[in-house]
Parts: C-alpha cells; sequence; structure tokens
C-alpha cells in the first residue's frame, strides 16, 4: 500500500487547497489550518462537510449523494446544473460501495461516471471560475474524498481501474 | 471497423499528466489492416496510449481533447485502426493550462504490443493555456515491410 499512502498526503492537500477556492484575503492569525478551515467553515465561504467516521457518510433522502455535499450544491447551483452535478456527485459515491480489487465493478462503475462526467460538462462552460467543469468536477471529487478513509477508498478505486481504458460517452447522458 | 477502435483512449496508472496534447509530425498514410495490434485479452486500447495518474485525470485529459478538437477521436492521432494509423513521429507535449507551475509531471507511453515504451518527468513551467510548451516524448510509428506489422518505438528511429 505504499503507493496509496505516498499520494494520500498531496491528495489531502488538494482536496483541502481545491475547497479553499482563491484566497479569502483575510488578515487573522489561525493557529493551524483546522482553525483556518473551522473560520471559512463559520463563514460560509466553505461548505460544511461531514468528516465522520463513516465512508459514505449522512444521506437522509437515500437519495445517493451525501447531505452536505447535497447541500453544498444546491446552494451553488439549480435547474440543469444541479442535476449534472448531483448525478456527478452520485456516480462517486458509489465508489464506497465497491468490493475490494473488483475491476468489473470498479469498470462498470467508471463508464457511469464517465456519463455523469459527460452530462456536467455538457452543462457547464469555462466562462467562469464557479462554471468551469473542471474547478466543479473537482471540487465534487474533494468533497466526496474528504477524510483519509475516504481518500483510500478512492485510491484503491483507481488502482482496480490501473490499466484500464475507456472513451468518453456520446450523445445526451444526463439522467 | 468497431466504433471505439476509433477513438483516443486513456488509461490509469502511475504517472500525471497536467494536460496533453499529442501533434503528429511528418505522418503518411499507411494502409495496412492488423486490428490484432490493438486487441489483448477482450479489451480495446488505442495503438500505444498515454497512461495517467487517476482516472479523474484521465477524464479531465479526454474533454481536453473532446474541447480542443470537437471530439475525442481527433485526425492524426494514433488510432487502433491500422487502415488510417499512419506512419511517421507522433510528438507528446506538456501544457500548463493554469495553476501547474512547478509542479512534477510525469508522461508514460504505452503500447499494446510493446508494453511500457517510455516514462518522462518534468518540472511545469509558467502557464499557457492550451498551448504545449514542454516536448516530452515522440513515438515513431513504422511498418515493417516484410510482415505489414505496425511498430511504435520512442524517439525518431524508425
Amino acid at each position: 500500500m505504499a503507493f496509496i499512502k505516498n499520494l494520500a498526503a498531496p491528495f489531502l492537500a488538494a482536496a483541502v487547497l481545491a475547497a479553499c477556492g482563491g484566497g479569502s484575503g483575510t488578515t487573522a492569525n489561525y493557529q493551524n489550518d483546522k482553525e483556518r478551515i473551522a473560520a471559512l467553515e463559520a463563514d460560509g465561504k466553505l461548505p460544511k462537510l461531514d468528516r465522520s467516521t463513516d465512508l459514505k457518510g449522512p444521506d437522509a433522502n437515500s437519495d445517493g449523494v451525501r447531505d452536505d455535499i447535497e447541500a453544498s450544491l444546491k446552494g451553488q447551483f439549480q435547474g440543469a446544473q444541479l442535476g449534472a452535478t448531483m448525478q456527478f456527485a452520485r456516480a462517486y459515491q458509489q465508489v464506497f460501495d465497491l468490493p475490494e480489487g473488483d475491476r468489473i465493478a470498479a469498470k462498470t462503475l467508471k463508464i457511469e461516471g464517465s456519463r455523469a462526467s459527460n452530462c456536467l460538462f455538457d452543462q457547464f462552460n469555462s466562462a467562469t471560475r464557479e462554471t468551469n467543469p473542471y474547478v466543479v468536477s473537482d471540487s465534487i471529487v474533494s468533497m466526496t474524498f474528504n477524510t483519509k478513509a475516504r481518500l483510500k477508498a478512492y485510491m484503491a478505486y483507481n488502482k482496480a481501474l490501473s490499466g484500464s481504458v475507456w472513451s468518453l460517452p456520446e450523445g445526451d447522458t444526463c439522467e | 471497423m468497431n466504433k471505439p477502435l476509433k477513438r483516443i483512449t486513456a488509461a490509469v496508472l502511475a504517472a500525471t499528466i497536467a494536460c496533453s496534447t499529442i501533434t503528429p509530425v511528418a505522418a503518411q498514410p499507411s494502409p495496412s489492416p492488423s486490428p490484432s495490434n490493438c486487441i489483448s485479452g477482450g479489451l480495446l486500447f488505442g495503438f500505444f496510449n498515454g497512461v495517467l495518474t487517476t482516472e479523474k485525470k484521465a477524464e479531465d485529459a479526454m474533454q481536453k481533447f473532446k474541447e480542443k478538437y470537437g471530439s475525442n477521436s481527433p485526425q492524426g492521432v494514433p488510432n487502433c485502426d491500422t487502415t488510417q494509423l499512419a506512419e511517421g513521429k507522433y510528438s507528446f507535449s506538456l501544457a500548463n493550462y493554469g495553476g501547474a507551475q512547478g509542479s512534477s509531471a510525469s508522461v508514460q507511453i504505452a503500447s499494446n504490443a510493446e508494453g511500457v515504451l517510455g516514462t518522462r518527468t518534468v518540472t511545469m513551467g509558467p502557464a499557457t493555456l492550451t498551448t504545449p510548451s514542454i516536448k516530452v516524448l515522440d513515438v515513431t510509428v513504422a511498418k515493417d515491410p516484410r510482415t505489414g506489422r505496425m511498430t511504435a518505438r520512442i524517439g525518431n528511429q524508425i
């Protein structure tokens, strides 16, 4: 598992940085990153994310999207864009249901994920950072795999996909 | 010809690409049907493939291709359809679209027939959007005149 360990630190850092977005311009001094993140969450500049030990986290309405991620998406998007982000988040949430090392299940999920990704890129454009599909999709991935255990599940998913190939789907893939 | 064979494919392994482009250089038409070059164990591969670290990076790279060329099967890329696969040199370059300055980026190229052809790691420079700024690898595709078999090698040597 050395490979995953080596990658975990930069990915966690990337997840935090991606969630932080642009500079806040604040001049407050914080003792550590936890305090800084807590302050940003309190100011509403960062989504309040579930960091429980439960891999899948809370999903009270059983729509396949973690409640905190759903709240964040509903606060930012609406209409077809909200639908696309929910489809994308739902696809990545299923990573936690994958049997470890099951390459066929991982590939099946990847195909569903590509359909969700294709939909998201169709619904967003790069006019602004807020509507840039690369930024939006990275943000959802960062929110989904926001603890060490969740990130390890994502790395296991990538490990199961290692060496495989796939193509972008064609046509309207929005659900 | 199976439709998936016409598509550029992306794979996941141990490398990182910020954003890649492929530019065919001095390519010549070369009709030589040999689809077995691209089929192994039931999987369809491109004739040779760029390799990426995570499925998200692979997904993003394909979206970049779609943005740049209108599809993820641009003309001139290493098509698995050997009736369309052109002999010649394919140059792989990296562009820091944005936010990757100072990052280490590795590119690994693999073909189905020869396995891993080569890996290069570079440090990304200033952002250049979609304009490639660092040339990392050349892949030369050639046909054996005796057997008609297509081969891919790193470098300019045919």
